[in-house]
Parts: structure tokens; sequence; C-alpha cells
């Protein structure tokens, strides 16, 4: 039995203590003892005092010196709480400047922990602001580029011509992201099978790519996206060890995939750390419904690096 | 009693009266500065002695560094130094190692000593040192646990003793990110799960004080009678204070350590930002002889040097990763606002331009709202930055407390994997700040460079990196302003430069001791100068090793 972690990450301000507050008060308390991981600065102590208590802990992480990783609270304490055994779930509140990638790939592995789901919460009235911030505009695009599943906050703030255009932007500025509503999203979501309620479908601009294997479309200066196609089917195993095996720029492959043993179409989405490969009902792209043809397609998104992304050039 | 100590010659650094040739000192202070026959007046009516024990040779004010880690150092300290570079210790002068079979030889050698207990090095470089792992240490040390860490302290292999001693399951680990259990190595986010398990050893008391005691004898060999701990907490507050105050609180402690709480420090850090401000603002109250809060505080912007984690404004870095923050921007400035207001001087750690640009955000919004002066803002480590940034600086009435020792060790590198050679070459722009009167100093952040300040002095002047290569020459300082630089410099930004810092009437008789004059040796001969011994507060140690 692993211990499953939520992450949830998002820039200061997105509302990560205000949803953890919520997701808390909306759990099934017989069932679940959450434990909260909290990283913060300056006046941990605010956020704390509105994380309720009732059937959770809190802990929060020391930061690490700057020049060395002689300190490691998180390593030590995600330790102690596997080692413990006391709860049923973790929820991890990131820093608002933690880079999420790295921090999956920490996580991956670890022994006794599964990283069940990961979300980044978005200020919708901020966002176009922030991505263009002097100090913190390129860590919240890369925070957008690899995310997973993006929770909108504060859309309240805008009115509904601005939340939608505000979405459009999103949606259209980072494809292989999910973005899900506040009200949409349940507790037993957050704290469990995020995969299955899904009902995303390949975007245009993904679509758009060419047919080779290997073909890359920037989408950012500092990404490289790459297409894989295939219309032989796989096992699961196989695909999860290919995906172990991505090199660390990897940082975001989704799509869609036929398996050796089952006659569905399934979804594959991954992020370092965090890969699921689950069966899929909703609306497929023509060229992918057909389960004669078999036509698996996926989308991966590296950061741009030198030579390191080479095996990325061979097929799957 | 008057002690008169004479000397070949005295460099003051008391532009008003900047050579002599004897200085009178009592009750640990000085009383004049001159020849014998100018000290007259104050002989004459006083008992006293006159000491020729240094008559040969050239004093200069007590050397100061005002940014180092003790409990960090002591983390490293009782390990064996292998390294690339020739390290001089006071117990050993450890030469260059620049051979994978040099290197093995010392571990074998090391290896035979009659001793079970766990072995630990420090310095391993592959580009000189050559392959390592698992298997090579097992075959060397054989049941004794060994472990290697590498000279940037982000890499370690341990051989399988030393794995089980940790009770490390390899199965359970193998695959984790940046792990290779096979080969023993773990590194990065790899390193901080071996590093947890490790800290039973290297974080144990009798392990910190054995490497305090040894910092102790490092701090006087590098000829320090001052000397910065430019972030206390940053492993716990109360653990680091009771340590230090157990090893640096003695009578006969050649320095004392002038302490600066890290902002966010474990045990530093109270429930909100305001009782964290009175507790610091508390800190003086602790105050012993050789230990010593004041009204300042250690913040952060961006992340580490080495790791190049600084954060780079555009055009970046050429691989295109990002550097970190090591909080968020707008936390930064309301951790600064509420010190600022508050009255202390704030020193703020930055290594790249854009970290440096936010400290000077910052600075600029806060003189706005409420302005001082001798506020005491200070840019620390000082990595990256722009001519422009400069001028800010001294608009703004900022300070500068350099790691110069970028440029020598990583200005070759980064020219190639990095930034490219323009931004490299101008680490440390440090004649731009002097040439606009902005109050320079340096330091070591030891143990992230040695603690040296005369050959930090020389990196500050020569600009020579360990390629070989001048780099930014128009960056160099003179002599005069390196010498400054590590003395009176340094005193003014750790605030205590009407205690020391500077030879003159009234301060304290905190002296180094050199076996030749910097200004006849010239910037080249600062490598080779020794320091024969220090006077702290009127009390003489000689160099160990020397006598």
């Amino acid at each position: 039995m692993t211990l499953p972690l939520t992450l949830i990450s998002g820039y200061l301000g997105a509302g990560k203590t205000t949803f953890i507050n919520g997701l808390l008060g909306s759990a099934n308390r017989e069932h679940a003892r959450i434990v909260v991981l909290v990283n913060d600065f300056g006046d941990v102590a605010i956020d704390a005092a509105l994380i309720s208590s009732i059937t959770t802990d809190m802990i929060s992480l020391i930061n690490g010196c700057a020049c060395c990783l002689v300190n490691d609270d998180l390593e030590r304490q995600l330790s102690n709480l596997v080692e413990a055994g006391q709860y049923d779930q973790v929820v991890f509140e990131a820093s608002g400047v933690a880079d999420s990638a790295k921090l999956l790939r920490q996580l991956r592995h670890f022994p006794g922990l599964t990283v069940s789901t990961h979300l980044t919460l978005v200020d919708l009235s901020v966002i176009q602001r922030q991505v263009r911030d002097k100090f913190v505009g390129e860590h919240i695009q890369r925070q957008l580029m690899l995310a997973r599943d993006i929770v909108e906050t504060k859309a309240d703030l805008l009115d509904e011509r601005q939340q939608a255009l505000v979405r459009q932007w999103l949606v259209l500025g980072y494809p292989a992201v999910e973005l899900h509503t506040m009200a949409a999203i349940s507790t037993g979501v957050v704290l469990g099978e995020l995969t299955g309620e899904l009902t995303g479908e390949l975007t245009n601009e993904l679509k758009a790519v060419t047919e080779d294997s290997s073909t890359v479309k920037a989408t950012h200066p500092d990404f490289k996206s790459y297409r894989f196609r295939g219309s032989q089917r796989q096992t699961k195993d196989h695909l999860m060890a290919w995906l172990d095996k991505l090199p660390p720029n990897v940082q975001r492959v989704k799509g869609f995939v036929w398996l050796l043993d089952d006659p569905r179409p399934h979804l594959l989405n991954y992020t370092p750390g965090c890969a699921s490969i689950s069966a899929y009902d909703g609306v497929l792209p023509a060229i992918l419904e057909d389960s004669v043809l078999a036509n698996s397609d996926l989308v991966a998104i590296a950061v741009h690096n030198g030579g390191q992304d080479k095996q990325l050039q061979q097929p799957f | 009693m008057i002690t008169v100590y004479t000397a070949k010659n005295i460099l003051t650094m008391n532009p008003s009266w900047p050579t002599a040739t004897a200085i009178a000192v009592k009750d640990g202070r000085i009383v004049e500065v001159g020849s014998l026959a100018s000290l007259q007046p104050w002989l004459e009516q006083h008992p006293h002695r006159i000491d020729a024990q240094f008559e040969d040779s050239v004093i200069m004010p007590g050397l100061i560094d005002p940014h180092l880690h003790p409990v960090m150092a002591a983390v490293l300290l009782p390990m064996q130094f292998i390294t690339a570079m020739e390290w001089h210790l006071p117990w050993e002068t450890v030469p260059a190692t620049v051979s994978p079979q040099a290197y093995e030889s010392i571990l074998r050698k090391a290896a035979a000593e009659d001793d079970s207990t766990p072995y630990f090095t420090w310095g391993y470089h592959k580009i000189w040192h050559g392959e390592m792992s698992r298997g090579l240490l097992d075959e060397i040390f054989g049941s004794r646990p060994a472990v290697v860490w590498q000279r940037s302290f982000h890499e370690v292999y341990l051989n399988s003793a030393m794995m089980a001693l940790l009770e490390i399951d390899i199965e359970a680990i193998r695959g984790r990110h940046q792990i290779d259990v096979d080969r023993g190595h773990f590194y990065e986010v790899g390193l901080s799960y071996v590093i947890n398990k490790l800290n039973r050893i290297i974080m144990a008391p009798a392990w910190i004080l054995a490497g305090l005691a040894r910092l102790k004898q490092l701090v006087q060999f590098g000829g320090h009678t001052t000397v910065g701990d430019m972030a206390v907490g940053i492993f716990d507050f109360e653990m680091e204070w009771r340590l230090c105050q157990q090893v640096f609180e003695q009578p006969d402690n050649p320095f004392r350590v002038v302490s600066v709480a890290h902002a966010n420090g474990s045990g530093v850090r109270q429930d909100d930002l305001a009782t964290t401000v009175e507790f610091v603002r508390n800190l003086p109250e602790r105050n012993t002889a050789h230990f010593e809060f004041g009204q300042r505080i250690k913040l952060f912007t961006d992340g580490a040097f080495f790791s190049q984690l600084a954060m780079m404004q555009s055009p970046g870095y050429i691989d295109g990763h990002l550097g970190e923050w090591l909080m968020p921007p707008e936390k930064f400035e309301t951790i600064a606002r509420a010190y600022w207001h508050a009255g202390f001087k704030i020193h703020v750690h930055c290594t790249g331009d854009l970290g440096c640009e936010l400290a000077l955000d910052v600075l600029e919004k806060l003189q706005w709202e409420r302005p001082r002066f001798n506020h005491g803002y200070t840019i620390e480590h000082f990595g990256f930055s722009t001519p422009e940034q400069v001028d800010r600086i001294k608009l703004l009435g900022g300070s500068v407390s350099a790691n110069v020792y970028y440029l020598r060790e990583l200005s070759g590198a980064y020219s190639q994997v990095g930034i490219g050679v323009e931004r490299a070459s101008q680490m440390a722009r440090l004649q731009s700040c002097v040439g606009q009167n902005i109050l320079t100093t340096l330091h070591s952040d030891f143990p992230m460079a040695p603690a040296m300040p005369l050959h930090n002095a020389w990196v500050a002047c020569t600009r020579q990196n360990i390629e070989g290569n001048v780099v930014a020459p128009q960056e160099r300082l003179s002599l005069e302003d390196g010498l400054k630089a590590i003395t009176i410099n340094a005193a003014k930004v750790l605030g205590i430069q009407e205690e020391t810092g500077s030879l003159r009437a009234g301060k304290k008789a905190d002296f180094v001791v050199l076996d030749s004059d910097p200004h006849i040796v010239g910037v080249d001969g600062l490598l080779t100068i020794t320091v024969l011994a220090t006077v702290f507060e009127g009390q003489v140690h000689i160099t160990p090793g020397l006598s």
C-alpha cells in the first residue's frame, strides 16, 4: 500500500490555501486521515491558521540552505510520513516559486509514495499580467507549460466576457493543459482518480503538426514539442517503462494509445513522477477512433536542452 | 601596563596616518600609533614594555571576512581534503591531486589506516580524479564505510558498507531520480535522500564540534580577527548558537564572530513576521565577549551560484534553463519592508543580475516610503550585475560584499557552459563599485571558497581565473582598494568600524602580522605572504605550525 500524494502548485495568491481548506472541509472524515505539507516563507502561521485541523495535521517545511543540499526538510518529512503509516493521504502545498517539475522528479519512485494528482492553481484575474512580470513571468509561463490539470480561481473578479477571453487565451497558449473550474472539481477527484474524469481531446494546434514521428513544433521558445505516432498496439508495461526512461528534460506527455490486451482506447498522461494510462470513454478525434487502425498519437513537451533529448527521437 | 609592538612597517589603513613603526596597546585597545619617539608622551607617564618580537615583520589591521558559515564549514572540515587545487590548511597543506592514479593512491593510504570509523573525503571531481563508483570504493575500503563527497557538495558516492550502515534499502530506491544505486552515486535531488541519513553522522554534535574546532584554527591561520556568520539559523538557530558558544566563547579565542540571523532560518522564524522581527531585535541580549548580534538581518533573493540557479536577466542561460527564487519576490519585499521600517541593516544574498535587480527595486521602494541614510543595505555575493545596477547601488546608498572567488573558479567554466564569455567575465564588477565610492568588501562564503583574505584580495586585484586568463581587466582593484576591502571596509559592512578594521588610537588592538609588506611585494606577492601571527584585543596568537 503506497501513500498517495496530491501536489498543489501555483503562484503566490493563486488560492492554494483556500483550495486546500475547501478540500479538507469536504473530505470524507471517516476514511481520510490527511496530512498537509506546507512550504512557505515568512509568515507561514497565517496560512497554517486557515487550514482547518479537524481530521488533519499540518507540517510546515523548513527551507533548506541556499547554497547546498545539506538540509532537505521535504525528504525528511516524507520519509517520516511513509514510515509512520498513520495517514491515508498527503496534500503538499508547494511554495509559489517551487519548480514543480523538479519536485515531481524528486517524488518519483519515492519509496512508499505515489503522486496521485498534480493540480496547478491559476488566478484567472491576474494570470495574463503575471506571465509578463519582470521577476516571475518566465517561471509562471513554465508552470503553465508543464501543468497537467489547471484549476482556475478567482474567476468572480472578472465578468463573463473577460473570463471567456482568459480561458481561451490559456487553452490556445498552453494546449497540453486541462482547465477545470473550482465548482466542477470534486474532492474525490482531487484526492483520487482525476484521470478517469477527463474529457479532453487533442487540440487543433496539436493536430496541425506533420506526420513525422519526431516533428518539432515550437509552442514556446524554450520548449520543444515532439509528436509520436504509431499503429502498433503496445502493452501498458512497455509504455510505462518507456515513460520511465524519458530524459529529465521531458516534462509532459499526453495523448491516446491502444493497448494489446484491451479493446478500448486509452488516455496517457505523464508528468515526471506521475504517469497514468487509463481507459478513455470520451469523444476521440476521427483519426484515432478506429480500433482496427489502432492509431496511437502522443505529444511530448521538453525543455529545450542540447543533446539530452536524443532519446526522444526513437520511436516508442 | 602599556605594551609597545615595534615593526618594520605598520599599515594602519587610516588614510590620514597611513604608516607607522610602533603601536602602543593597553587593556586590549590601541592608545597610539606612531614611532617609538612619537609615543614618548604616553610612555613617559605610564608603565610600559617594548615587545620587539615583530620588529622584522609588517603589521596590518586584523583581517575581516564579513561573510562565512561556521556550522556549514564544520560539516565539511572533519573530512579529508583531496582536491584538484592546493589548499592551505593549518593542519596540513593539501597538494593538488590532478590524476586518477594519484587520487586512488591517497584513498588506498587512508584505507590502510587502522580505523573502522566511517571515512569521508571531500574535493573529488571527475575531470581530475576519474570515474568513481561503489565498486571501486568497496575494493579499496572493504568493510569500512566510506563516502566520497564531490567538490560542489551536490554529489556523493557511498560504498556498500556505508549503505549498510545507513540502512539503505537498495531495491526500494532503485530508479529514483538522480540516484544510481549500483554505482553508489547520489546527486542533486538524489542527494536529498541520502543526506537525511548521513546527517546522523555529519550533523551529530561531536562532528560539528570537531569541525568548529578546526574552523577556529583555519580562521586564525587566514589572519582574521573578525568573521561574520552571515546566516545563523541555516540549520537550526539554537543548535548553532549553542555549539558556536561552546567553541568560540573561550578566553583565548583569537577572533570575534559577528552574527546575522537568517530571516527564514529554523528557530529564527516565529509565528508571524512581527514576532520574528522582535525576536531578532532582542538577539543582542545574548551577546558575549566573542559572539555578537546587531540590528542586522540576512535575506535571500535567488539561488546558488555554484548550481547555476542564479536568476538571470535576458538573455539568461545558454541552455535555456531558469534560475530559482529562494522565496517569491513579493514575500522578499514584505520581509525586507518589515526590517527596513524597524531600522535594521539588511544583507541580501543576490547571485544573478535579476536577483540584484529585485534587491534594488525593493530598496528603491523602501527609500521612497521611508528614506534612510547609512542604512547598510548590502548586496551579498554580487555574482552577476550590470553597470547600470552599480549606478543604482550608488544612488540608493547600498553597499557590496562580493564573493570574488566566483571569478577565479567559475568565470572560465561559465563562459562555456552557462552564460557566455561577455557576462561570465564581468562577475564581481568591483572596480565599478569602488570607482563610484560604493562601500565594497570581499568575503569567502567559506566553505564555498577558501577563507584566505589576502588570496581573495589577490583575485580582486588580478582577476586571474584558474585557467590563467585575466577576465575583464578593467574591473581589477588597485592594491590599496584590495587591502581596504579585507580590513576597514569589511568592518564598515559589519558595523564595527569604530572598534576594528584599521589601526588608530581608541580601536581594539586587532592586528595581523605578516612576513612581508604588501606595498613592497605588490599585488603578485599577496599570494605568498605568510601570516606569522594575529593579535586579538591585545593578545598575541602565533600562527599554528609556524613556531
